[in-house]
């Protein structure tokens, strides 16, 4: 046991292949791969397979083969097929969504963001097949399916960004473009464009969750290993039959903290927050520009915009520059 | 069992890290402290500049003014030179003064056959060059831009050298190009995308011809209303316009070295009344550059031969970059013009800092300064006047000596910067002859600063706009009632009288300090 109390892992459990548990009479057969790698042993378990694809599982990473292609296809013929410019440039190549003409008439040509739709659709059948496979996967191994909808909020958040928010304002143009610095263009030029997202409330419950999810992992994950030589690392067995680790721990907490939670309940602290992050976030989504125009003035209207001391005069404002005052 | 891995992985880990730990110290080019911060907003809300020491500036060599033209009995140039079309009235020692000039500026290597066909019978008159057809109307742009963009160019004003730094074209230009469509890479030229090396140079061109022609699309994005209209209608631009302002606007924060926060407040960067003073400077930039690429640059592009034009066959044009390159005044502020009045302006008079004077100067600054060992580099502070204390807005009873960190200096006069680069404004009246009448064209229409002369913002001043009511060149007087122009003079300002206009100036600064916060109706437009 006194080897989980150091920082880093410095063990690796090497016991005969273990095969899993019995199928469900409904499933495909496992692909019946038997190996160990030393190196996934650093991170995990270092047991490879049994694996199971699936009708789901080969749908999801047929269709996600076919969007990644059709994204990576048309960032590498936008720099002429040179490969060179391709990798280089990889960061700031990108795949955009249709312009504002088009509104959201899903036949546009290939060239003018016909494959933004296509991709998308390509993406976004991955990711739904994908969440059907965690679903029965979990129900296959007689699991909740407390991840499936976990994943279901992120699922929710993509989708409200590039599916849900496109069609409540009525062109794909507001959707979010493939690429790694375009889509963080986007989201700069779109906080702006509507007055300031970090007044955006849903926006601020998202970094709260945000925040306190990765806070709250590493609190527990501190815990766990800080009293697993006194058995914490059976967290389960605890839940149900106290030990002197989860007592332990819960002193701990009690001391700096004031509070703690149970063995059992931590795990709800943990999922709660890291599905919260990405629902308010899709709610905030949804909210901009089909409610709400301006979320700093928003913000002032509600009272949550401080004002600020003015360090400068007065000084006329050119008149061309003032949007007329008439609403 | 497990001897065999801890010899061993703790040296690989280790020599990994070090080689880590030397990549990230060798190969990024770091900035090195001491790095000073200058704050240009209320305290503690984080507009600040951060203006490293050490930088240099690409094309910062300032030349030395040629000595002074004797005039006595020198003829003027028309009756020397044949084909003297802008500058004949000049005499002829201050004309050949000039053209010296011009050439250590524009041409020192090629001299005056960059632009003299010397080989013609015609000998200087002859414009078979075209590159003297294009000094001739740069020259007109020049002198037009000193006497008609006192707003953004005074005190100093533009010579040649402002943006030809010695060069033959101005370093920094922008060409017009295809907005890029969906299936290519930004739509430049080749192989800009092998050679870009900041995240910048990545970006298009395009929103440069959107922002800086007189044909410009709006900046006004945002919406000036918290909720969705109830007719339906939009109020805010669509989502590639934005991104192309916010391009746009890189260009500018990348041509002064300042970002955002040296004109916005950027939790509402529409908002007048939060900006500082320099964006309405930055205003009258944007328009200046619309007027010269519009009127003065885009004209001459049948003019240019082939291998001087872009991509689409217009000649170089001028963002910010172009005069400022670097730096939030072009050299420094350094007053070349002073000494080439007579060619380099339409009127002979420096650019009037009146109206900026207004904006800038004779007003409480802040100044506050983090950081140590910075206090030094400051000019010590001037004495504050009870209408800067009025106007300025003290962190903590007593200022300074709180531990905070943070000084505030109000100041009634500029700061003296010695010449050096820094924040901050050293305009100077110059004394103005009444009798001036431009001769160039006022800008009108909706380049135009709209329905006021200068005498708005500083009734002493001259009017410029001699002969007419419907164009000028100063700020609006369409103000929102609550946002009163000050009554004062500059000069007033910068030299208070302990008298009568005392009153009168602290009056109208009270006035001004509680009523600019809902200019922009940011607080008041709610039903």
């Amino acid at each position: 046991m006194g080897t989980y109390s150091s920082i880093y892992n410095r063990i690796q459990i090497r016991g005969p292949f273990d095969p899993g548990v019995p199928l469900r009479n409904s499933s495909d057969t496992r692909i019946q791969t038997k190996t160990f790698s030393y190196w996934l042993g650093k991170i995990g378990d270092p047991q490879v397979g049994p694996l199971y694809l699936g009708w789901s599982g080969a749908a999801s990473l047929a269709f996600g083969f076919i969007a990644i292609e059709i994204i990576g296809l048309n960032m590498w013929a936008s720099v002429n097929w040179d490969p060179y410019a391709f990798i280089r440039n990889l960061a700031f190549l990108s795949l955009d969504p249709p312009p504002a003409e088009y509104g959201l008439n899903p036949l546009v040509p290939l060239g003018d963001g016909g494959w933004w739709i296509l991709a998308g659709f390509f993406l976004t059948t991955s990711i739904i097949l994908w969440w059907v496979r965690s679903y029965t996967r979990a129900r296959a191994l007689g699991m909740g399916t407390h991840t499936s909808w976990a994943f279901a909020s992120a699922i929710f958040l993509y989708l409200s960004l590039g599916l849900f928010r496109p069609i409540l304002m009525g062109s794909w143009s507001e959707a979010v473009p493939f690429g790694i610095i375009t889509h963080l263009n986007w989201t700069a030029s779109v906080s702006v464009l509507y007055g300031n997202w970090y007044y955006n409330p849903f926006h601020m419950l998202s970094i709260v969750f945000l925040y306190g999810s990765t806070m709250l992992f590493a609190m527990h994950g501190a815990t766990i290993l800080a009293v697993s030589r006194f058995g914490g690392e059976r967290e389960a067995e605890e839940i149900v039959d106290r030990g002197t680790a989860a007592e332990r721990g819960a002193l701990f907490w009690r001391w700096t903290m004031g509070f703690n939670a149970t063995f059992e309940s931590i795990h709800r602290w943990a999922w709660w927050f890291a599905v919260l992050t990405t629902f308010t976030g899709a709610i905030g989504v949804l909210l901009t520009g089909t409610v709400v125009d301006n979320w700093y003035l928003w913000g002032v209207k509600h009272g949550i915009a401080p004002e600020y001391p003015s360090v400068y005069p007065a000084y006329p404002i050119p008149d061309e520059a003032v949007r007329s005052m008439v609403q | 069992m497990s001897a065999r891995y801890t010899r061993n992985s703790p040296i690989i880990v280790g020599v990994l890290a070090a080689a880590l730990v030397l990549i990230g110290l060798a190969v990024p080019p770091w900035v090195f402290p001491p790095i000073k911060s200058v704050e240009t907003g209320p305290a503690a809300i984080e507009m600040v500049q951060f203006i490293d020491a050490d930088r240099e500036l690409p094309y910062d060599f300032r030349p030395e003014p040629l000595e002074p033209a004797d005039n006595t009995d020198s003829p003027l140039a028309s009756e020397v030179y044949q084909n003297v079309q802008v500058l004949g009235e000049l005499t002829d020692a201050e004309f050949t003064r000039l053209m010296l000039a011009i050439t250590e500026w524009v041409s020192p290597e090629q001299g005056c056959e960059y632009c003299h066909d010397l080989t013609s019978e015609e000998g200087f008159a002859s414009d078979d060059v075209y590159t003297k057809v294009v000094a001739r109307n740069m020259l007109q742009m020049v002198r037009h831009i000193n006497t008609n963009w006192p707003e953004h160019v005074a005190p100093s004003g533009v010579t040649c050298y402002t943006c030809h730094r010695g060069q033959n074209v101005p370093p920094w230009s922008w060409y017009d190009q295809n907005r890029p469509g969906g299936d290519q890479f930004m739509g430049k030229p080749r192989p800009w995308h092998l050679e870009a090396k900041t995240i910048r140079q990545f970006f298009p061109t395009v929103p440069y011809a959107e922002y800086l022609m007189e044909e410009h699309a709006s900046a006004q994005i945002q919406s000036a209303d918290p909720l969705v209209s109830r007719t339906g209608g939009a109020e805010v631009a669509l989502e590639q316009q934005a991104e192309d302002l916010y391009l746009f606007m890189m260009q500018m924060a990348n041509s002064m070295n300042v970002n955002c926060t040296y004109c916005h407040n950027s939790r509402a960067f529409r908002d007048w009344s939060q900006s500082t003073p320099y964006r309405w400077i930055a205003y009258w930039g944007i328009r200046m550059t619309r007027d010269i690429n519009s009127n003065y640059i885009q004209p001459l592009a049948s003019v240019f031969p082939d291998n001087r034009l872009g991509p689409l066959g217009d000649p170089a044009k001028a963002h910010c970059g172009t005069c400022h390159l670097g730096n939030n005044k072009p050299l420094g502020g350094y007053e070349l013009l002073d000494h080439y009045l007579v060619g380099l302006t339409e009127n002979g008079e420096a650019p009037d800092p009146a109206p900026k004077q207004a904006i800038i100067l004779g007003e409480a600054q802040p100044t506050a300064v983090t950081g140590e060992n910075q206090t030094a580099e400051e000019p010590a502070p001037a004495p504050v006047s009870e209408e800067a204390i009025e106007q300025s807005v003290a962190p903590g009873e007593g200022g300074s000596g709180q531990g905070d960190g943070v000084d505030y200096n109000s100041q009634e006069q500029p700061a003296d910067t010695g010449g050096n680069t820094d924040l901050g404004g050293t305009v100077e009246p110059i004394p103005q002859d009444e009798s001036v009448n431009p001769p160039s064209s006022e800008p009108t229409g909706t380049e135009a600063p709209q329905g006021a002369a200068p005498s708005q913002v500083d009734p002493d001043s001259p009017d410029a706009t001699m002969e007419g009511e419907g164009t000028a060149d100063a700020p609006s007087t369409g103000q929102p009632p609550s946002n009163p122009l000050p009554e004062d003079s500059a000069p007033a300002r910068t030299e208070p009288e302990p008298a009568s206009g005392e009153g009168e100036t602290s009056d109208s600064a009270g006035q001004a300090a509680t009523t600019r916060g809902p200019a922009q109706g940011t607080t008041t437009r709610f039903d």
